[in-house]
């Protein structure tokens, strides 16, 4: 140091100090400012990624946003920043490349590729390889023509951005010319590219009901959450065309479409036209058939007034759906023993109203508290006569008993419950 | 001298500090969440040391590996292995996930229709578990962002 001051002196070397301090304290500054700034961008870029694998794309847009403002020379942020459904974004994806080093350029031009074959737009930029392969069939598919099929080499693997949406497209192609083959080849290859999409449950029933491997049971499993969300409509559109694509799983996808939107034809093919109503009870009975098939059955049985018959079926059922069903039938076919069993309710017990005795009849109206019409045969017992059952006569609830000669005191009874107990002057 | 001195002084206290942050990283180690139950046998309250250093290309297949799904605490930290690198195809045939063609070490058979097979896309791995509830067969092949680093340990 003491050569130093000798050959510069103290002033001079004390100033050529003072700017060599100054330079390294601006480059410090420099140095702190930028590192700051790439570690705001690296953390938001952190938080863009991890949004986007939760799937959610409004916190990935916005943390994108932030780390495309710190890290402008980072392809990253600025793709999950940009809008690619918005056909308007070309702007902002030629400002992406055009400040960006050459060697994140590609990964940029990919998708503006991708973004050109979405929107249909011009002048698209040319790629290679493996995803030049799936623009083409992009393009094909588009135009409705036949794709060669898609072949890759393990050196150069598909951007995966165009590869799930080649196979979306590939999935509608094929469901809208109900092309059962291509149907279950692209719904599977849908199934394996998106598996946390939304409608992937959707895809994965149709790929498992072309699958003849998969049971009918796992199918059924699958479909209950499907038939009751807020896509049960769709599903219905899905599970009409399933019929007419796998007529032999017909009997299983019918009974899932719901019965207040089942057309004629739908019904009359689940029900099974050509047998009657006691063949297919049987039968249903006998193979331990569907919920919602018993449950059509039932709905047949009480329209064409067949109680025996929903009553056998709804007995078939497990709880809770077989109380429910034995109360519907027990109301319909107006069996108040039943009913009154079912609930215990004094509500569901016949009782005499208006009892009028009138020259050689007596009337009245038999009807429960619930305004149930009993559907069990009055007995009605004069001293020790049995009136004969012509005698009686039913009109709705009112009920008209001629008595004849005999006369003393009578009891009259509908199932177990008497109804009536008093002398006839 | 006295300058040379000072600068290699300086230059052995950055390689240090470098060499730190580096040995930090390859040491980090991840706890498993209480009841993660996707790798059968993974023990909970134990913890498993996460090379955090090992660049996307050096993965390789059976590597078990910790990876991330998202933000919340549930899927912020997962363990698989690889199964499948960029460029290779799988597929479901019979239940069983196949990689190009061969069956998959680990993972459990599965109830979905025969499919695939499809490419792995470019960045992106096949990780696999053995319940199959957060491995790519439920959220997908993962991209490189997800993952946290390469663990040697799985049961």
């Amino acid at each position: 140091m003491s050569s130093f001051i000798e050959a510069f002196g103290h002033r001079r070397l004390g100033f050529a100090f003072h700017v060599i301090a100054a330079i390294c304290g601006i480059s410090a500054a420099y140095l702190t400012w930028t590192a700051t700034e790439r570690w705001l961008g690296i953390y938001a870029l952190d938080k863009a990624q991890v949004a986007a694998l939760a799937g959610d794309f409004r916190a990935m847009h916005d943390a994108a946003k932030d780390a495309s403002d710190y890290l402008p020379d980072l392809a990253a942020p600025g793709l999950l920043a940009i809008d690619w459904s918005d056909p308007h974004a070309t702007p902002a994806i030629e400002r992406l490349i055009n400040r960006l080093p050459n060697q994140q350029r590609p990964f940029v031009e990919t998708m503006q590729a991708l973004h050109h074959a979405m929107h249909q737009l011009p002048n698209s930029p040319s790629l290679s390889g493996s995803d030049e392969q799936l623009l083409k069939s992009i393009h094909k598919t588009r135009q409705g023509l036949p794709t060669a099929p898609l072949e890759f080499v393990s050196s150069d693997p598909p951007s995966a951005p165009i590869w799930g949406f080649v196979v979306q497209q590939q999935f509608i192609a094929a469901w809208t010319e109900a092309n059962r083959n291509a149907i279950r080849k692209t719904a599977g290859n849908l199934r394996l590219a998106m598996p946390s999409h939304p409608e992937q449950r959707y895809v994965t029933f149709i790929n498992n009901a072309l699958t003849p491997d998969i049971k009918n049971n796992v199918l059924v499993e699958q479909a209950k959450p499907l038939s009751s969300d807020v896509g049960a409509l769709a599903f219905t559109r899905i599970l009409r065309q399933l019929v007419t694509l796998v007529p032999e799983r017909s009997a299983l996808f019918l009974p899932l479409i719901p019965p207040d939107i089942r057309t004629p034809a739908e019904n009359a093919a689940l029900l099974g036209s050509d047998k009657t109503l006691e063949q297919l009870v049987t039968s249903a009975l006998k193979s331990g058939t569907l919920l919602r098939t018993v449950v059509a059955l039932i709905e047949r049985s009480l329209t064409e007034q067949r109680y025996d018959l929903a009553k056998q079926l709804a007995a078939s059922l497990k709880e809770p759906e077989r109380a429910t069903w034995t109360r519907a039938v027990a109301q319909a076919a107006g069996d108040l023993t039943t009913l009154q069993q079912l609930t215990l309710d004094a509500g569901y017990i016949p009782t005499a109203y208006g009892l009028q005795h009138q020259g050689n009849h007596l009337r009245f109206h038999l009807i429960s508290p619930a305004g149930i019409a009993p559907s069990a045969a009055v007995l009605v017992r004069i001293g020790t006569e049995v009136i004969a059952d012509e005698r009686i006569q039913r009109l709705g609830s009112l009920v008209n008993i001629t008595l004849g000669e005999q006369r003393g005191p009578v009891v009259i009874t509908c199932d177990k419950f008497t109804i009536y107990s008093g002398t006839i002057p | 001298m006295e300058f040379l001195r000072q600068l290699v002084l300086y230059g052995i206290l950055i390689a240090v500090f470098w060499g730190g942050i580096v040995l930090m990283k390859s040491l980090a180690r991840i706890d498993v969440p209480v009841g993660y139950s996707d790798v059968r046998d993974l023990p909970e309250y134990s913890s498993y040391r996460a090379d955090q250093t090992v660049r996307f290309a050096n993965y390789r297949v059976g590597d078990g590996v910790c990876y991330r799904l998202g933000s919340d605490e549930d899927l912020a930290i997962n363990f698989g292995w690889v199964a499948g690198l960029p460029g290779d195809s799988f597929a479901i045939s019979g239940g069983r996930i196949l990689i190009n063609g061969k069956p998959a070490v680990h993972g459990e058979p599965v109830e979905i229709g025969d499919c695939g097979p499809v490419p792995i896309p470019r960045d992106h791995l096949f990780i696999v578990t053995d319940q199959h509830q957060r491995d790519s067969l439920s959220y997908g092949t993962l991209p490189a962002s997800a993952l946290i680093g390469r663990v040697g340990e799985l049961p």
